[in-house]
């Protein structure tokens, strides 16, 4: 192994040139956008063949995302949305996971197979009934009424399920001989083997709730409660719209996620990993 | 097809919940201490650039009636639709709202909007007749009338890149405004040049056949009638461009919504665009705008059919609806109209609004003076082609998507003009 290493193959070589490929197709489109958000009022934005290096290099875009958005105000409310998201996520999906991947009640199938079926509800089917009972709440046009719909999700039950389920039997009858009851075997023995995926679990709510915006744009009105993926659809000008302006607002949207990925990311491969079943 | 289904979806359970919710109360806009507040909900027009102007407006009619406070509210610009069928469904629609003709005609029939021929039958003398008839709608259960104040009125010439005409083979000093012309020129690049197409337009737009002789739809508005021999003519010549290749694969995609990247890369020689569009060009590709030369829009009869209309509508749950009308019709007076229209390169609607000495004297040295020249041409003679109801969800993505297959040879112009006439009959009486 350690010989092979060494040498160079043709089969390194294929490789590195996919994972180059591989690169470029996914890191392109990002490096194309902040060339794009830093060019001037001087540079063709449509040249061909497209060029990456502005000639006319400007931070003026960014000066005026930031002027014509309040992005803090804004960002602070998609926080606010994103943070009760995770939480809900979190806890009902790990707590109806148990429920539904390791607890023998009736009618066990059928709630399962009721929650999977939202699933394929689109969200224009549902908006209208949806919105009179967040009003009906008196909910309506606050940032608790944004996070409502998107508290739990059947995609994430379904992942802790089959989380839960992955679990060996063994482990947990060791505890009920050892006198423990079911809530000490729900914190103590099973959700320490499932922190990978609640993590995952809170990174999708993260990231849904931060790139949600038709349910946003339903429930609020007024313009101090917006989130930052409503602000930013401002920068679409109704009649010309400079893509300069709108690739600058994107990228100031993403700072969040990359930061959010960057902390994350460990227990993100550990979840994805921790799918299949331990030895 | 699965976003004009979910359309169809949301719109249909608007219209189902609107009278539940309607006697439940409706805004709630305040009150008491005689302050008579309404909601003015515009589309995608609050921005570095109107809003000084819109909040002037409200200013100075505040200013007019100290008893009535003005909440001006604006959508971005995507979702529109989805949310002004909840604001109705919710019993939570503004007093005025900024919409097009389609977009309003949903709510029209759901009773959410007044009818304002029967509401205020002297607003009509203040209009230009072709806006009047362009708010108006008829047929299929709506009560005739108009549904909103005709508001701005946007239009726009051809543009062409002078640089790709000589390359292929044309005249740039003699540009193509006749079909015959138009599909000629299109043989003519196919001849001399590989990569460059002529345009996008394909016959998926109203326009495309009513300039070409056709008949959208029978005067009653109880049947479509788009598939007679002018409008099967004109889509196989479309087909037939096609085949030549005249126009881009990629604009078979109805959602495609790259045209203007296209043209300003410089793989089309022409594009249908608007008066402002110039503008645009210039900021973003300043090569191309030195190369560039304006016609009028396509057509055998010398009018536009491609004018559209911006109208406001009144809510019909408005609590001071007295108050909502007189406001919409001082937004919508002519020199307001003005004021906006030299703003946003658009046309006033009202009366009097194109005969305004801004329009008398239009500087065509630049691209965009030409630009507004033909425009107003366009806007004076012209008129809308688009009837409000052949909506995104109920006929017009679907004529798409027909035009489509027939392109790629699936069908005939016939037939894809036969199914999208009768799809669309089946849904007027909905």
């Amino acid at each position: 192994m350690k010989i092979a290493g060494k040498r160079i193959t043709v089969g390194k070589v294929v490789q590195y040139l996919i994972l180059i490929l591989m690169f470029v197709v996914l890191v392109g489109p990002f490096v194309w956008e902040l060339s794009l958000s830093l060019k001037g009022p001087g540079d063709n934005v449509y040249a061909v063949p497209p060029y990456i290096i502005p000639k006319t290099p400007t931070l003026e875009n960014y000066v005026d995302v930031f002027r014509q958005v309040p992005v803090a105000h804004y960002m602070l409310n998609s926080l606010i949305v994103a943070c009760i998201s995770i939480a809900g996520n979190i806890i009902l999906s790990t707590m109806a996971g148990y429920a539904l991947g390791r607890l023998k009640w009736k009618g066990r199938g059928l709630v399962f197979a009721i929650f999977m079926g939202t699933m394929v509800i689109p969200l224009e089917g549902v908006m209208i009934s949806q919105f009179l009972i967040v009003k009906g709440m008196g909910l309506q046009n606050t940032l608790v009424s944004v996070a409502l719909p998107g508290l739990v999700t059947a995609m994430n039950i379904l992942l802790m399920t089959n989380a839960f389920k992955s679990i060996p039997m063994e482990l947990e009858e060791a505890a009920m001989v050892d006198g423990a009851n079911l809530w000490q075997r729900f914190f103590r023995i099973c959700v320490p083997q499932v922190k990978g995926t609640m993590t995952v679990v809170g990174i999708f709510a993260f990231v849904g709730a931060w790139n949600d915006f038709l349910w946003p744009l339903i429930t609020i009105s007024d313009e101090n409660n917006y989130t930052l993926t409503l602000g930013m659809n401002r920068l679409k000008g109704l009649f010309i719209s400079d893509p300069r302006l709108i690739a600058a607002g994107a990228l100031v949207s993403l700072i969040p996620i990359i930061i959010f990925f960057c902390c994350f990311q460990r227990y993100f491969f550990r979840g994805l990993e921790a799918g299949g079943l331990k030895g | 097809m699965v976003s004009s289904m979910k359309k169809a979806l949301a719109l249909t359970g608007a219209a189902a919940m609107l009278l539940s919710v309607a006697a439940c109360g409706g805004n709630d806009a305040g009150e008491s201490d005689g302050v008579k507040e309404i909601t003015f909900q515009t589309w995608n027009l609050k921005n570095d650039k109107y809003t000084p102007y819109f909040e002037g407006l409200i200013e100075a009619y505040e200013e007019e009636h100290p008893d009535v406070k003005i909440n001006w509210a604006d959508q971005p610009s995507d979702g529109y639709e989805d949310k002004l069928s909840t604001q109705a469904a919710s019993g939570e629609l503004p007093d005025i709202v900024d919409g097009g003709a389609s977009i309003l005609y949903g709510l029209a029939k759901a009773g959410a909007l007044m009818n304002l021929s029967a509401e205020v039958p002297d607003a009509e003398g203040d209009y230009y007749e072709g806006a009047w008839a362009g708010a108006t709608m008829t047929g299929n259960g709506i009560e005739e009338g108009a549904y909103g104040f005709p508001w701005y009125v946007n239009d726009g010439p051809t543009y062409w890149n002078t640089e790709l005409m000589k390359q292929c083979g044309l005249d740039p000093d003699a540009v193509p405004t006749t079909w015959d012309e138009y599909f000629a020129a299109g043989k003519t690049i196919a001849e001399n040049c590989d990569g460059v197409y002529l345009a996008t337009t394909m016959g998926s737009n109203t326009e495309d056949y009513v300039t070409a002789g056709a008949t959208w739809m029978n005067d009653d508005h109880s049947a479509y009638t788009f598939n007679d021999e002018a409008g099967v003519k004109q889509l196989q010549n479309f087909i037939d461009l096609y085949n030549e290749g005249g126009i881009p694969p990629e604009a078979l995609d109805s959602s495609w919504s790259q045209q203007s990247d296209f043209f300003q890369r410089g793989s089309l020689v022409a594009m249908a665009g608007s008066a402002y569009s110039a503008d645009g060009f210039k900021q973003n590709s300043p090569d191309l705008y030195e190369k560039l030369t304006v016609g009028p829009r396509i057509t055998n009869d010398g009018k536009s059919a491609s004018v559209s209309y911006e109208l406001l509508g009144i809510s019909s749950q408005s609590k001071y609806p007295d108050v909502a009308i007189d406001f919409a019709r001082f937004v919508t007076n002519a020199e307001n109209q003005v004021e906006f229209a030299k703003q946003a390169a658009v046309f006033p609607s009202a009366q009097g609004g194109l005969e305004d000495e801004y329009y008398q004297d239009i500087d065509t040295s630049t691209l965009e003076g030409q630009a507004l020249q033909i425009t107003l041409d366009q806007v004076k003679n012209g008129y809308s082609s688009r009837p409000a109801e052949f909506t995104d969800a109920n006929g017009y993505k679907y004529l798409q998507q027909q035009v489509a297959l027939a392109m790629q040879g699936e069908q005939t112009a016939q037939e894809a003009l036969d199914k999208t006439v009768e799809y669309s009959n089946e849904r007027l009486a909905r």
